[in-house]
């Protein structure tokens, strides 16, 4: 009977590490549990039509909130991104990759737009105004601020430097921190794919 | 009562086993009413948000953040919004610098998992 105990003991260990254990397959980004729901945003373009953000089945969105004027950390994000895309090949095609500026005030729809294009010509550009950029960054809870510089349109923009992947519902599921590479993005990006 | 001292041995050797493979975040911030967040430590020790937050690597570790405030909160990278409890997964060790809305005395915090 002791030998019964010990290996009905032993058995209920195993059975609580299996079951810690289980569970869908570890996202590459950082996961977050619960997941973020996105509301959808509208953006007017510079040829007068609207974007919105709403989700697309089986249509990934990859967002990242930036500046043109910015010195570091936008280029190498959106030069990452390229290099995702590419090597995705025709999958990349697939999903959309939105550039959202921090500094309406400087960033008018056709820089932004022109901005994003440099790095590839699908890179969607948006800018809006100051209400919606301040709810879209609050939706994705990130911050920015300005940091004074030598004349007032010549300054700086602190702000969140993460990539964020949301999927075809409209979910947040992952985020990459900067320069973190592209192995990650492109792993997670071929999973929601699938 | 051999046969109670058994099945008492049998939920005993269980509850441990749940006790020490019950996944635990590696890291445990809570931010109560006011917004200046605290981390707790294991046996109920609490500590100020430091500026940087060292995470020991192995596995996958965690990063719970339990907002009481009434406001959104930012830490780093991560955040959570008023009444809300996430918790952040950590893929690969690595610097996690970002605003820090809920620090006494910094702006920023960054996470070091090593």
């Amino acid at each position: 009977m002791r030998v019964l105990t010990t290996r009905a003991s032993a058995l209920g260990a195993l059975v609580l590490l299996a079951l810690s254990a289980c569970g869908e397959p570890a996202w590459k980004g950082i996961s977050m549990d619960p997941s973020r729901e996105i509301p959808a945003f509208s953006f007017v373009q510079s040829d007068g039509t609207t974007y919105s953000t709403s989700p697309e089945a089986g249509r990934p969105t990859f967002v990242f909130f930036g500046y043109t004027h910015c010195p570091d950390v936008c280029p190498i994000t959106l030069g990452e991104w390229s290099k995702a895309k590419r090597t995705l090949g025709e999958d990349g095609e697939r999903v959309r990759w939105l550039f959202v500026t921090i500094d309406p005030e400087r960033d008018s729809a056709v820089l932004a737009e022109s901005y994003a294009r440099q790095f590839d010509e699908s890179f969607i550009g948006l800018s809006g105004d100051a209400e919606t950029v301040a709810a879209i960054q609050k939706a994705f809870a990130v911050g920015s601020y300005q940091e004074p510089g030598a004349s007032d349109d010549d300054y700086l923009m602190a702000h969140a430097s993460q990539s964020f992947l949301v999927d075809g519902t409209g979910v947040l599921r992952t985020m990459y921190s900067f320069n973190s590479g592209v192995d990650a993005m492109v792993s997670d990006l071929q999973r929601l794919l699938r | 009562m051999k046969r109670v001292l058994q099945v008492g041995t049998v939920v005993a050797i269980t509850a441990v086993a749940a006790l020490a493979t019950w996944p635990r975040p590696a890291v445990d911030i809570r931010i109560p009413e006011g917004g200046v967040a605290e981390v707790h430590r294991r046996f109920w020790r609490v500590q100020m948000l430091p500026e940087t937050i060292f995470v020991a690597a192995g596995g996958r570790p965690r990063v719970r953040i339990t907002n009481s405030d009434s406001m959104q909160h930012r830490l780093g990278l991560f955040a959570a919004d008023a009444g809300e409890t996430v918790e952040y997964t950590l893929p690969q060790p690595g610097t996690y610098t970002g605003e820090c809305s809920a620090h006494p005395t910094s702006s920023t915090l960054t996470f070091v998992v090593r």
